[in-house]
């Protein structure tokens, strides 16, 4: 029996949310080897619409949370709620060599949502009809981007949205696109997007941080979030942070 | 997001299957002009139809297992299963994306099938009227008789390829579609002798050669009677059923 549940979330009005509930353990299960525990939730954090960045030093449990959120890990305590449909995006997808981005999108898109990532992939400058072997690292991020927002712009009932590092491989330009697109379209949409942050600031209606096996929020202020301070409780030991 | 038309739409960017549509139909019609046939030109009509079918084994073999077992592979690895899994609505989303995929794999089948078939009715069916419905109905038998063996086939070798290398996973199934297709039989009174292991490689492993109505159509026994054309249905139902949930089981699709 899965323990996540799909159910309303008590932030989310218009679909599109996450609740995690106090206690809530996430790690893996394995049939031969006692369960690896990565990380908990020390208090419960209700996520509504809009952009939540996830910070975490490396190792430290971004990836196995936005795969609890995808439901393809089971959390080992805890039942996750989930409103509305989840769109993951792993960090290294990769698709078949000789499929071109065109292609691929209007296979995973149904009408309305190819029409929205033939502009966005306008807009991102994303070559359509090369193979996708070819295909530079960002451009294939642009792709992966172009095709979750797409998806989330037209699924009925609201959507989570999970990037792993989404933004690592594009240029500024295109950086500057998809924040702007994210900041325009935040309605019945949640985006969770684990990120390395480089940026003096970083626009975000809050960040997850995971810091010594704990799940914390902290929230921005003005869309806001102040690196320095993340920083801090990022690295700093619990007690000084 | 669907994993059948992203699976059909990357089978045709490859264009893969455009080489096997054309090979199939055009080897099968002229292979048999090479052999020594002036002597009985009527043999020629029943080659093509043997070649035909023939080459629809061989490329199930050589292509389509490869395909199935090299798509679980390059999907579980680039992570596209993690993509369509969290996003299917179905009540069995892991059942639903196998099932979903696998029929996109089944479509080649069907096109070299339908190919074999239009090769057999149309160029290479007796002239007298009653012999070409016998005819007919013999190719129509062997058609869903090949479907229904090979398609577990696939869905193995698919969920096989998502825990496996892809050459290895294709091994174990043409291994098992080898052994049942033509060791079984065309080895059996060698392999009638050896007691114990005969008896279980028989219970244990799938009679293929039950499937491989080609002799049939070359010798013109005319069709299976309805009864044992039943029972084969069931046979290779009931396989399908046990390689189906062995596969569903196998299939893995994170990383």
């Amino acid at each position: 029996m899965h323990s996540t549940e799909i159910s309303p979330c008590p932030t989310a009005a218009r679909g599109g949310g996450v609740f995690f509930p106090k206690g809530l353990a996430i790690g893996y299960r394995s049939r031969l080897r006692a369960p690896v525990h990565v990380a908990t939730f020390d208090s419960e954090i209700s996520l509504g619409p809009g952009h939540y960045l996830l910070l975490a030093r490396n190792g430290s449990g971004k990836t196995t949370l936005l795969r609890t959120l995808a439901r393809l890990l089971e959390p080992l305590e805890g039942a996750l709620r989930i409103d509305g449909g989840v769109l993951h995006f792993c960090d290294d997808l990769t698709f078949d060599a000789g499929h071109k981005p065109r292609e691929i999108l209007r296979a995973l898109l149904d009408r309305d949502s190819f029409k929205t990532s033939l502009s966005f992939a306008g807009e991102l400058e994303l070559p359509l009809d090369r193979d996708y072997a070819t295909l530079s690292r960002g451009n294939r991020q642009k792709l992966v981007a172009v095709l979750g927002e797409a998806a989330a712009a037209h699924r009925k009932g609201g959507c989570v949205l999970l990037f792993d590092e989404p933004l690592s491989g594009l240029d500024f330009v295109a950086r500057d696109i998809v924040r702007s697109w994210w900041r325009e379209r935040k309605e019945g949409v949640c985006r969770i997007v684990s990120h390395h942050p480089d940026d003096a600031t970083l626009e975000a209606d809050a960040a997850l941080v995971i810091r010594e096996n704990t799940v914390g929020l902290v929230k921005s202020t003005d869309g806001t979030l102040d690196w320095s301070g993340l920083r801090r409780s990022l690295f700093a030991p619990r007690s000084e942070a | 997001m669907n994993g059948l038309r992203l699976y059909l739409s990357s089978l045709f960017s490859r264009k893969v299957i455009l080489v096997f549509a054309l090979l199939l139909p055009l080897l099968a019609v002229f292979l048999p002009e090479l052999a020594p046939t002036s002597l009985k030109p009527s043999l020629i009509e029943p080659a093509r139809a043997q070649a035909a079918w023939v080459l629809l084994w061989m490329a199930t073999l050589v292509w389509i297992l490869v395909e199935a077992s090299s798509t679980g592979y390059r999907w579980r690895r680039g992570g596209i299963f993690e993509l369509l899994l969290p996003a299917s609505r179905a009540r069995f989303p892991k059942a639903a994306l196998v099932l979903q995929i696998n029929a996109g794999l089944l479509f080649p089948s069907i096109v070299l099938l339908s190919e074999t078939m239009l090769i057999s009715l149309y160029l290479c069916a007796p002239p007298d009227p009653a012999e070409a419905r016998l005819w007919s109905v013999t190719n129509f038998q062997y058609g869903a008789l090949y479907l229904i063996a090979t398609a577990p086939l696939c869905l193995l070798a698919f969920s096989l390829g998502t825990r496996l290398n892809p050459v290895v996973s294709w091994i174990g199934v043409a291994a098992f579609l080898i052994y049942g297709l033509v060791i079984q039989e065309k080895f059996a009174p060698f392999l009638s002798g050896g007691g114990i292991a005969s008896s279980l490689g028989n219970l244990f492993l799938p009679q293929y050669h039950l499937a491989d109505l080609t002799d049939r159509l070359v010798f013109k026994l005319g069709p299976l009677p309805p009864g044992v054309f039943g029972q084969f249905i069931l046979y290779f139902g009931g396989w399908g059923i046990i390689l189906s949930l062995v596969a569903l089981t196998l299939f893995r699709p994170g990383r």
